[in-house]
């Protein structure tokens, strides 16, 4: 899909939103609704989260949408906002040390937790006394489903026939996704399940002997910046390609990564909130992945091991 | 046994404790895993060239080669380049190069460990036990065969053996070799590996004796210690930091003159070097690199039946600075340009007939560019200009390569190439008087050696079978080759050095790689060589300096429980044996390994028995190199 078409489809999904606002409510007195977007840092990639975000949240003839921005000091801030009047309807959290101060929270507001990993929401947010309340929190995580890996695998590396996959203790529960996946993509999968005291170093070595690419599942024992280099290096060796889950690892030497940017999770997050905002009992849908996605490929790796990958170069399905 | 165990436990744990071994730990998953940047580590400069795009034909012995080989010394993984010949001088002196193997020196290659020359300027040529690492420091050994002066510079005449080494993050923990066999071979490496995320470091000490041929007096021991420590300043600067230092003594003797007695011999090396990467994108880096290599060798004896002693001692510097730019301008345009300085120096009063030094400062200025015309075809083109400061004018030597894919799997390629080397100093300066008598003096300027190679090329690749084929045909002529030319026809002194020979090489060179699963490996190279040589002053010094047929095999696989068994054969047909014009027959070695690897308290074991040149093969020569077969066994453990 071009760019082009990407921005008609995002332009129509608009118009159909205004519209269905405009239609909806046509005799009722303009509401204000107040957003607050509690960011996790004020970093680069929380700063374009937020910036996307506002450019979803469009305001309209019925409804007045007010955004109110925290990055520190969560609940303090968010006490002085009521204290000033300002009660928030919803409160968007992007990264997962907002979502953990956030649950702590007394009020009943809804809560769209954004920006963080599934594992993280479903671990320690899904089942907080917070949440227990129905339709009160949803997310968007951060990661794509196994599925869309194996998908765009099979579609950029058409002649693969054996992926090698390191799982670790938070990556562990993946493994009956990816062992579906392999029956329906025909790849055959060989997992290692790193314990404890195993160097991921070295299993990244044993499984890039028998494997023609290694992807790699996030959990941050065995991918982080201390182990990414030697892993990178072992593969290298074997002359295979690993496949990443963010621009970091496309930066640093995989093939190329899938992953959602800051700004393509915004705008789910956005799009979440209109249709919540839309809906009568102002209720949040179910958790859902990234729809949107880039695929990042590092030119340099590519010709150096001559994959011959399927996409003349990095792609954005939005 | 169990508390045997329980001690490699503990043992294992203080390793880990020691040396920063990343172990697991549940640690929740967050969007930083996601957003964070990472260093980059493969980036332009350290990516390699496929084999379907280099300009000339290239070989990389890799690690599961190198295990499976037998060989205990780095010269001899040379034998499975096709084209390449090994020899032994002596027990110490192993001899390796590409279709010509004149003299126990082998000058005409350029040798890098890292990216570092490890050419000795004092004397014009490789001294393999002196390299400062180990065979257990190798990853890898890419063997560029044919002249590329465009990328490597002075004596890649024939071709470049590049010797990469373990980057240190993959040698975490601690690891402990020995090898114990006939013929007084004893081997030892310890290694230790550790850091933090941006630091990697690892030291390995090694040491080996070996009591050399049977009936020379050339036993040899050689204490190693290496150190590397690669960091990672920030996310696109990296350092990396090489020492080695290398300790070797000899016992030297002269099968051809009594005039020489056994006598010993110390040979101290040191080298240090500094890389500094920085990564401007995937596709762009700069790279600063500085080395100083200083040898130095103690070689002193008594003039036999006479009071004369005579100090054959030799010692030499080198420093080369140098700058290399790596770029991607456009989606199929590569290209790399740079420029280095270098002086050596060589102090040797026997050698040069003066106690001060003797020095030669040289410049290179060199760029290369790999551009894909179009979807099926590359053009490789580099040229590299020198000066040196003992020979006259400005030195060029380019390159220029087409690359066509006929299909995604076959490649052909047609190629012209040169190179040069430049004399060195003892060539060039060289003044040797014994008991006022003049043995070898100089005789004015020397002009570079030089070559231009032609090469057709076939690379395909066999996915379905799991197989390649890579064959090389080739014609090569080399000018101004120098050698000792002596004061008369009859041989009598004094000598000389002399641009006295031209020679003209052609032939054929294949391999053939099979892997049909990851249990069994098969690598067979085939190397047919015919050499015509002016050889003005002896008849055969470079005509039969290369068999005309060669070959090597060798066969990995693996079975069941660890188990794995190697089968290494290496053909050679008659050829000169070094040093003299005797033919050395036509020779077959085999080596044979068989290794189990397993766990021993959570720690990888491996144990295994190599027999060296199972059949018993050996030639009677003058120079009384006999190698008869030989069994060692060797185990290896690792604490990771």
């Amino acid at each position: 899909m071009d760019k082009i078409q990407q921005r008609f489809c995002s332009a129509c999904l608009l118009i159909f939103l205004y519209i269905s606002l405009t239609l909806s409510n046509p005799a009722q007195a303009k509401d204000n609704i107040n957003i607050v977007v509690v960011l996790s840092k004020n970093t680069h990639p929380y700063q374009q989260f937020h910036k996307q975000l506002e450019a979803t949240l469009i305001s309209d003839e019925q409804r007045s949408i007010k955004i109110f921005v925290i990055h520190s000091d969560i609940i303090e801030s968010i006490s002085e906002l009521s204290d000033s009047g300002i009660n928030p309807d919803f409160i968007i959290a992007a990264g997962t040390r907002a979502a953990q101060e956030l649950i702590k929270l007394e009020t009943s507001t809804p809560i769209i937790f954004s920006l963080l990993p599934g594992s993280s929401y479903q671990n320690n947010i899904q089942n907080s006394r917070y949440c227990r309340i129905k339709n009160r929190c949803s997310a968007v995580y951060l990661e794509q489903p196994i599925d869309r890996q194996f998908l765009i695998i099979k579609k950029g590396l058409p002649d693969i026939r054996s992926l090698g996959i390191i799982l670790g203790p938070s990556s562990a529960i993946m493994r009956n996704s990816i062992l579906r996946a392999e029956k329906k993509y025909g790849i055959d999968v060989r997992i290692e399940l790193a314990e404890k005291g195993n160097n991921p170093i070295i299993l990244a070595d044993s499984l890039s002997k028998t494997s023609e690419a290694l992807l790699a599942i996030p959990d941050p024992d065995i991918y982080n910046r201390r182990t990414a280099k030697g892993i990178l290096i072992s593969t290298y060796k074997y002359q295979i390609p690993l496949i990443g889950y963010s621009h970091g690892f496309v930066h640093a030497g995989a093939l190329f990564s899938i992953y959602s940017t800051p700004e393509q999770i915004a705008s789910q997050t956005g799009m979440m909130l209109m249709q919540a905002i839309l809906s009568s009992q102002k209720e949040l849908p179910l958790p859902e992945y990234p729809h949107a996605y880039t695929v990042e490929i590092n030119p340099a790796v590519m010709r150096s091991l001559r994959s011959r990958i399927n996409f003349d170069k990095s792609i954005s399905d939005n | 046994m169990h508390k045997q165990a329980s001690c490699l436990y503990a043992l294992t744990g203080l390793i880990a404790v020691l040396t920063g071994t990343p172990q697991l730990q549940a640690t929740e998953l967050s969007e930083d895993d996601f957003l964070q940047d990472l260093p980059v580590v493969l980036s332009a400069t350290r990516l390699v060239q496929d084999k379907r795009d280099a300009p000339v034909a290239t070989t990389v012995i890799d690690r599961e080669m190198i295990d499976a080989s037998g060989f205990t010394e780095i010269a001899d993984l040379l034998r499975y380049v096709p084209g390449f010949v090994v020899n032994y001088d002596s027990g110490h002196v192993q001899a390796a190069s590409y279709h010509m193997l004149n003299n126990n020196l082998a000058r005409r290659m350029q040798v890098l460990v890292d990216g570092r020359s490890v050419y000795i300027p004092s004397l014009l040529g490789v001294q393999w036990i002196s390299l400062g690492i180990s065979i257990e420091d190798i990853e890898r050994i890419e063997v560029i065969r044919g002249p590329n002066a465009a990328s490597y510079g002075s004596n890649s005449l024939l071709g470049v053996i590049s010797i990469i080494t373990r980057h240190a993050s993959q040698d975490k923990g601690v690891m402990a070799k020995i090898n114990a066999g006939e013929n007084n071979l004893a081997e030892g490496f310890l290694r230790l590996g550790g850091g933090s995320e941006n630091l990697d470091v690892k030291v390995t000490a090694a040491y080996r004796q070996d009591a050399g041929f049977v009936e020379r007096y050339d036993s040899y021991q050689v204490r190693k210690l290496n150190a590397r420590a690669d960091y990672q300043a920030d996310l696109n600067d990296r350092l990396t930091f090489y020492a080695t230092f290398n300790d070797a003594k000899v016992q030297e003797d002269n099968v051809f003159s009594r005039d020489i007695p056994n006598h010993p011999a110390n040979i101290l090396s040191r080298t240090f070097q500094m890389d500094w990467t920085r990564s401007l994108s995937a596709n762009e880096d700069l790279k600063f690199q500085y080395y100083r290599q200083c040898y130095g060798k103690q070689n002193r004896y008594q003039h036999a039946g006479t009071p004369l002693f005579i100090d054959q001692g030799r010692h030499s510097e080198r420093d080369d600075f140098e700058f290399q730019h790596t770029l991607s301008p456009l989606d199929n345009l590569n290209m790399v340009w740079g420029a280095g300085l270098r002086t050596d120096q060589v102090f040797s009063e026997y050698y040069l007939g003066q106690t001060p030094a003797r020095t030669n400062r040289s410049y290179r200025l060199f760029g290369s560019l790999a551009w894909n015309i179009t979807a099926s075809t590359l053009l490789n083109a580099g040229v590299m200009l020198e000066k040196y400061q003992i020979t006259a004018g400005t030195e060029l030597s380019p390159m220029l390569s087409l690359n066509h894919y006929l299909t995604n799997t076959d490649t052909i390629r047609v190629s012209a190439s040169t190179a040069i080397r430049s004399p060195g100093l003892i060539e060039e300066y060289t003044d040797v008087r014994v008991g006022g008598n003049t043995i070898a003096y100089d005789a004015g300027k020397l002009a570079p050696e030089r070559i231009l190679a032609y090469e057709v090329g076939y690379l395909g690749r066999f996915p379905h079978y799991r197989a390649s084929l890579d064959l090389k045909l080739y014609h090569e002529y080399i000018r101004n080759l120098i050698s000792l030319a002596a004061a008369d026809a009859a041989g009598n002194l004094p000598y000389h050095f002399a641009n006295q020979d031209n020679a003209e090489t052609q032939g054929l060179e294949a391999t053939f790689s099979f892997k049909p699963n990851h249990k069994l490996r098969l690598e067979f190279s085939y190397a047919h060589a015919h050499i015509q040589a002016s050889d003005v002053r002896n008849t055969t010094q470079y005509t039969n300096s290369s068999p005309n047929d060669s070959f090597s095999l060798q066969i990995i696989q693996r079975f069941i429980q660890g188990y794995q068994g190697s089968l290494n054969v290496f053909y050679h047909s008659e050829m000169k044996q070094l040093a003299t014009e005797d033919m050395r027959s036509a020779n077959t070695r085999i080596n044979l390994r068989l290794g189990k690897t397993f766990k021993l308290a959570g720690n990888k074991t491996d144990v295994s028995f190599t027999v060296q040149n199972l059949l018993n093969e050996f030639e009677t020569t003058r120079l009384k190199n006999v190698a008869r077969r030989r069994i060692y066994l060797s185990l290896k453990l690792e604490f990771r």
